[in-house]
């Protein structure tokens, strides 16, 4: 069996304390091996944009583990998750986040440029996830003068540059048309079949279908789990009549 | 319907809106303290430096209006004596010093004589004038104070009369006969005693006085000393000595004033200095200077409001450009449930007018109230006690606060026009880029500059008036400023090599330029008029450097010895002796005939060089020269001083170059002679310096003339200022023959021979000779080396006020401090500016928050570009500010330094002039202010990108 690249070991999150404390993540684990797809969804507050913070770094648990590639990411510092950030893991949001000053070539190199690489590298490798990810001729052009499907794919180009193993997506589609959304999942389910693992939060299922398993959240806590082949929409009729 | 109700309605609406957007600025303002404060200081500082500056002026250089207590006191007039001598009558403006003569019929002054004095005349004086006449005097007197000797200065007036504040009793009572004195504080300050006798000394005669009380008496801004029934001092009492003030006359008019200048009588009238004539009442003859005046206080105040304006309004742009911006999705959220361009552009303003009202208020009190502590420290400092109370000049304290509010309504207009260009749905959606930049404007620039160069060129040429090269300077800055957006779009497009931070501090400077332009802006103005400013004061530092010319070798003395003191040498250098018993002293003795003091007849020889190529006579008087002169003048208006080639040296030299003697080894040992003219010098012999033609076939000759009378408008040992006419026939009384040597003019030898010299004789030489001279003073030299700081301060105590010692340290500088005042202050305004539009543009970019954290920024990668925003905005700002600045610089500095002072001819220079660029100042502002910028702006900022925070 394949060694999990992305582990949560029964992680709580817990927002606020005594009588106004709210719980985020409710004991969740959660393994995503290389080249696995992992789609999260749930309602609105059922934790699934808190899971994927918590697993990228960006927030910690208040309990339980994460670990990336074996290492524990709830006992590692500061500078030492925004390390990680730069060189293991990329995240794509809803609203594309990129950085409106610079070029996409440029958006793309910035984890590279950050992290000490010479410029010229840097642009050579954001290049390459460009080639990738079909975008060299919009290599110069700046964030404004892109669509949303473009920009998105940006951000993913962003997120894969370099020796990154492990993408986080909130919501990718959110902001763009269907046929785009369509286009920029199937993008990613390329990426994570040449070995990357992914973690999508999503609340359609037929992105959902994009994955190699759902994972159903409500109220913090791992409701069910399901390979996209035993029927998400199944899940979904489900969870819609509130029975679970 | 009629028309008036739509019209009200209008109103109405108007008003509402107004009041709203004020209702709203007032929260705003309490809402955003840290912005608000940030425009407040913009605006308050230069107002009050402003109003500080106008206030402390006025109050230092009072008005006649305001001294009038210290001058007239209660009395309605001040009138001076007639002119003696003349038939001509008088026109004048009342103020007592602004007077012409008119032409013949004066009107003689029944019962009044011009030898009797001033007591003698007030009779007269006080009928002719309608009132009762006071003889007052100002005169100078030395008292005896212990073993030392003090000057002071009296006021001669009988005070029982009652003069209002010019002479208050403060304890004991006004001196009521001649041999009586009250002192005033200023007096005692001075070591006077308050009771007891004063002992004045009257030429070699000593008088004593008795003292009768205490009381303030004023000569004008300042006090006296003494106040005095009797005459104080050899010359006091005298006719034409005195003035009168009247009492009793009423009001002394315009017209009153003209009927009284049929008598040749100056006055100063209290009535028409508190009211002083219109330009069109004023005499013809009085018109153009007082319209000149006029004109050129006008040009000051506007040219001072436009400056603040253009200043404050630089300033205070970045800060309302900031308020706008965060204000934009209010603005379109209130766009788009209906309000008007009108009405969104009144909020903005509305913040203007609440601030800048506020601000300029606040300055305007703290300039007044800095004024009023300069003033009050100035008091307690200055040694004398001055006439000075605050003079606030309220218009201009009034025009300045509204010039002030009027800036900030004008920096504010800018972003408030933009509104009407505001894109609601593109701002809804959070999009945030300036409009593509204007291409008409970097051409308006660009036409403004060339203008702005031509007209500085012109300026250095002196083609225009004083005004062309300010005005140039200034539209030189316009057009800079005119080009900052296009610069800004450039550098943003060469910024693709920059590492990360940089590139995109100077791409967000690029595309956010209704944010970063002011701030840019305001940067290139302050750093443009800080580098003019630093250039004129370097250059004329330089320039006062170059021209310096040392009066004495470095580190020895001279000591000034007061010819009119009795005391003997001994007894005068006796206090140098106590400080410091190695010094070695050598008197300097003046070889003159006719050192001349006012009131003496210059009954004693000239005596001149006789130059190669002249006669005798010619070293007396050089008629050839001066019947040349004469038939090529055509009035006494054309005439300037000129120089015989006849008279180069001793006392008809224009250009102040003496004879003078001192000891032959101090002679050798300050020159550094050796061998043959060192021997020449001990054979008594002399030294010529820098006019090798006074010496022919190693001699000197020195001639002295027979005495004559001055040529009209002359004084003795100046060359004549008006045509001098027929010259006296020269008379000469001797040749004196001395053995000489030449050595060149240089700085040094100018130094080694105390100053304007030309001539070094052996004092021995002197007296065998049978010279006349005079006792200037003393050359001092420490044999163990330079004479320190401390010793010069410790032998001028020991000297107290009776002369004073002076050591040569070379030029000093004097301008560091205000350098130092004038970068700091730069540097503050500088640094307010850019981190007010870093921290606009740090609080714009939180949306790009998550993303830096995605990809792995931490809190030192926020600090970078941080550090980069400031930086970028500030270097940009400070090396266009460098480069815009230097050419007014150059161009102020061209045409005031192109005229020198050559050390060796004695003569202004046309056409070198000193231009000097003081890096290391400079330097401090176009580097230093963009990396402390940069320092404080990564200091500031202290949490780590914003991680979890949800972003749609």
């Amino acid at each position: 069996m394949t060694e999990p690249l992305v582990v949560l070991d029964t992680v709580s999150r817990i927002h606020g304390e005594g009588a106004t404390a709210v719980t985020a993540l409710d004991q969740v684990s959660l393994a995503i091996a290389p080249g696995e797809l992992v789609a999260v969804m749930g309602p609105s507050g059922s934790g699934k944009s808190t899971l994927l913070n918590v697993a990228g770094g960006l927030d910690r648990p208040t309990s339980g583990r994460v670990l990336i590639e074996g290492e524990d990411l709830t006992t590692m510092g500061g500078a030492d998750l925004a390390r990680l950030r730069r060189r293991r893991m990329g995240f794509v949001f809803q609203d594309y986040n990129l950085i409106p000053s610079l070029t996409a070539a440029e958006n793309v190199s910035l984890p590279l440029e950050l992290d000490g690489e010479r410029i010229s590298q840097a642009r050579r490798h954001a290049r390459h996830a460009l080639d990738l990810l079909g975008l060299m001729d919009l290599s110069d052009r700046y964030p404004d003068a892109m669509s949303g499907g473009q920009q998105q794919r940006v951000a993913i180009a962003r997120a894969l540059v370099g020796d990154r193993r492990f993408v986080l997506a909130d919501e990718p589609t959110g902001a763009l048309d269907s046929h785009t959304g369509e286009e920029v999942l199937r993008v990613l389910r390329e990426r994570c079949d040449a070995g990357i693992a992914g973690l999508l939060v999503t609340h359609e299922a037929r992105h959902a279908a994009w994955a190699d398993r759902v994972v159903f959240l409500r109220d913090g806590r791992v409701v069910d789990t399901t390979g996209t082949d035993s029927g998400v929409e199944g899940l979904l009729t489900t969870s819609a009549g509130g029975s679970r | 319907m009629t028309t008036s109700q739509p019209r009200s309605r209008e109103y109405a609406a108007w008003r509402a809106s107004w009041g709203l957007a004020l209702r709203m600025a007032r929260r705003d303002v309490r809402r955003h303290r840290g912005r608000s404060l940030v425009v407040l200081l913009m605006v308050s500082l230069p107002t009050a430096l402003l109003i500080f500056g106008i206030t402390a002026n006025r109050t230092l250089t009072p008005s006649d209006e305001v001294l009038l207590p210290a001058t007239l006191g209660s009395a309605d007039a001040l009138v001076f004596p007639p002119l003696t001598g003349s038939e001509e009558t008088i026109v004048q403006d009342g103020s007592g010093s602004n007077w012409l003569l008119r032409g013949k019929g004066r009107q003689p002054i029944p019962g009044y004589d011009p030898e009797a004095t001033a007591a003698d005349n007030a009779g007269a004086i006080g009928e002719v004038l309608g009132g009762r006449a006071i003889p007052v005097e100002d005169t100078e007197a030395r008292v005896r104070l212990g073993q030392r000797t003090v000057p002071i200065a009296a006021l001669v007036v009988d005070a029982r009369v009652g003069l209002g504040p010019k002479a208050v009793l403060l304890s004991g009572r006004w001196a009521q006969t001649p041999d009586e004195v009250v002192v005033t504080p200023q007096g005692v300050r001075r070591g006077l005693p308050s009771t007891g006798t004063l002992t004045l000394l009257d030429g070699s005669r000593e008088v004593t006085r008795t003292i009768v009380g205490t009381a303030q008496g004023w000569i004008d801004v300042r006090m006296a000393d003494v106040v005095s029934l009797g005459p104080v001092g050899s010359r006091s009492g005298d006719p034409q000595s005195g003035s009168w003030l009247i009492l009793g006359s009423g009001d002394i008019t315009g017209d009153r004033l003209k009927a009284l200048g049929r008598y040749g009588l100056p006055i100063r009238s209290a009535y028409l200095v508190r009211h002083p004539l219109t330009i069109d009442e004023l005499p013809e003859e009085l018109q153009g200077a007082t319209e000149f005046g006029a004109s050129e206080t006008r040009i000051y105040t506007l040219g001072g409001g436009a400056l603040l304006i253009l200043i404050t309004g630089l300033l205070v742009a970045p800060a309302f450009a900031v308020s706008a911006a965060r204000q934009r999705r209010t603005l379109a959220l209130a766009a788009s449930n209906g309000a008007t361009t009108a009405h969104l552009r009144r909020t903005v303003l509305g913040q203007a007018v609440v601030l800048g009202a506020l601000a300029a208020i606040l300055g305007a009190g703290a300039g007044i109230a800095a004024a009023y502590a300069y003033q009050q420290w100035n008091e307690a400092n200055s040694e004398q006690t001055l006439y000075l109370p605050l003079t606030v000049p309220w218009t201009a304290v009034l025009g300045v606060t509204a010039c002030a509010v009027i800036a900030s309504i004008g920096a504010a207009l800018l972003p408030a026009r933009r509104l009407d260009r505001l894109d609601i749905v593109g701002v809804m959606k959070g999009q945030n880029v300036s409009r593509p930049a204007s291409r008409v404007l970097p051409v308006v620039g660009l036409v403004l500059m060339a203008g702005g160069s031509a007209l500085l060129i012109l300026g250095m040429r002196r083609v225009f008036d004083a005004l062309t090269v300010p005005l140039g300077a200034l539209l030189l800055v316009l057009g800079a400023l005119a080009l900052i957006p296009r610069a800004l779009v450039l550098i943003g497009r060469l910024a693709a090599r920059l590492p990360v931070a940089l590139r995109m501090a100077a791409r967000d400077a690029a595309r956010q330029r209704a944010r970063s332009g002011p701030a840019v802006a305001a940067v290139v103005g302050g750093v443009a008029l800080l580098t003019t400013i630093l250039v004129a004061v370097a250059s004329d530092t330089a320039q006062s450097a170059r021209d310096y010319e040392p009066f004495q070798r470095s580190g020895e003395g001279y000591l000034g010895l007061d010819p009119s003191l009795d005391a003997s040498w001994q007894s005068q250098t006796a206090p140098l002796r106590a400080v410091a018993p190695q010094f070695v002293i050598n008197p300097v003795h003046q070889v003159t005939g006719a050192m001349w003091t006012e009131g003496q007849a210059p009954d004693r020889p000239h005596v001149n060089v006789q130059i190669d190529g002249c006669t005798p006579e010619q070293a007396i008087i050089d008629t050839t020269f001066w019947n040349s002169l004469n038939s090529g003048t055509s009035g006494p208006a054309s005439f300037q001083p000129a120089t015989s080639p006849c008279q180069l040296i001793g006392d008809d030299s224009p250009l102040g170059r003496a004879i003078k003697a001192l000891p032959a080894e101090e002679i050798i040992r300050r020159l550094e002679l050796t061998g043959a003219s060192a021997d020449t010098v001990r054979g008594g012999g002399a030294v010529v310096i820098g006019t090798p033609r006074a010496v022919v076939n190693g001699r000197l000759r020195i001639v002295l003339g027979a005495p004559f009378e001055p040529f009209e408008g002359a004084e003795v040992g100046q060359a004549p200022t008006t045509a001098p006419g027929q010259p006296p026939t020269p008379r000469v009384e001797r040749v004196v023959s001395l053995p000489a040597v030449s050595i060149p003019r240089t700085k040094d030898s100018s130094a080694q021979s105390t100053g304007a010299t030309d001539v070094l004789i052996a004092a021995d030489a002197v007296d065998a000779a049978r010279l006349p001279h005079t006792l200037l003073g003393a050359v001092v030299h420490d044999p163990a080396g330079p004479i320190s700081e401390e010793t010069e301060r410790a032998v001028n105590e020991a000297l107290g006020a009776r002369s004073a010692f002076n050591v040569e340290r070379g030029f000093v500088r004097d301008d560091a401090l205000a350098i130092a005042l004038i970068v700091t202050a730069f540097t503050l305004i500088l640094l307010i500016v850019t981190l007010t539009s870093t921290a606009l543009a740090m609080a714009e970019q939180q949306r790009e928050d998550a993303a830096m954290a995605a990809v792995g920024a931490t809190r030192s990668t926020r600090r970078a570009f941080a550090a980069a925003q400031a930086f970028v905005t500030a270097i940009i700002g400070t090396v266009l500010g460098f480069v815009v600045g230097f050419v007014p610089g150059y161009a102020f500095t061209y045409p005031l330094t192109a005229s020198s002072y050559d050390f060796v001819t004695g003569r202004e220079v046309i056409g070198d002039p000193t231009v000097v660029v003081p890096w290391l100042p400079l330097a401090i502002a176009v580097l230093g202010v963009p990396l402390l910028a940069a320092l404080l702006a990564a200091g500031g900022v202290r949490r780590a990108p914003v991680l979890t925070r949800r972003t749609a």
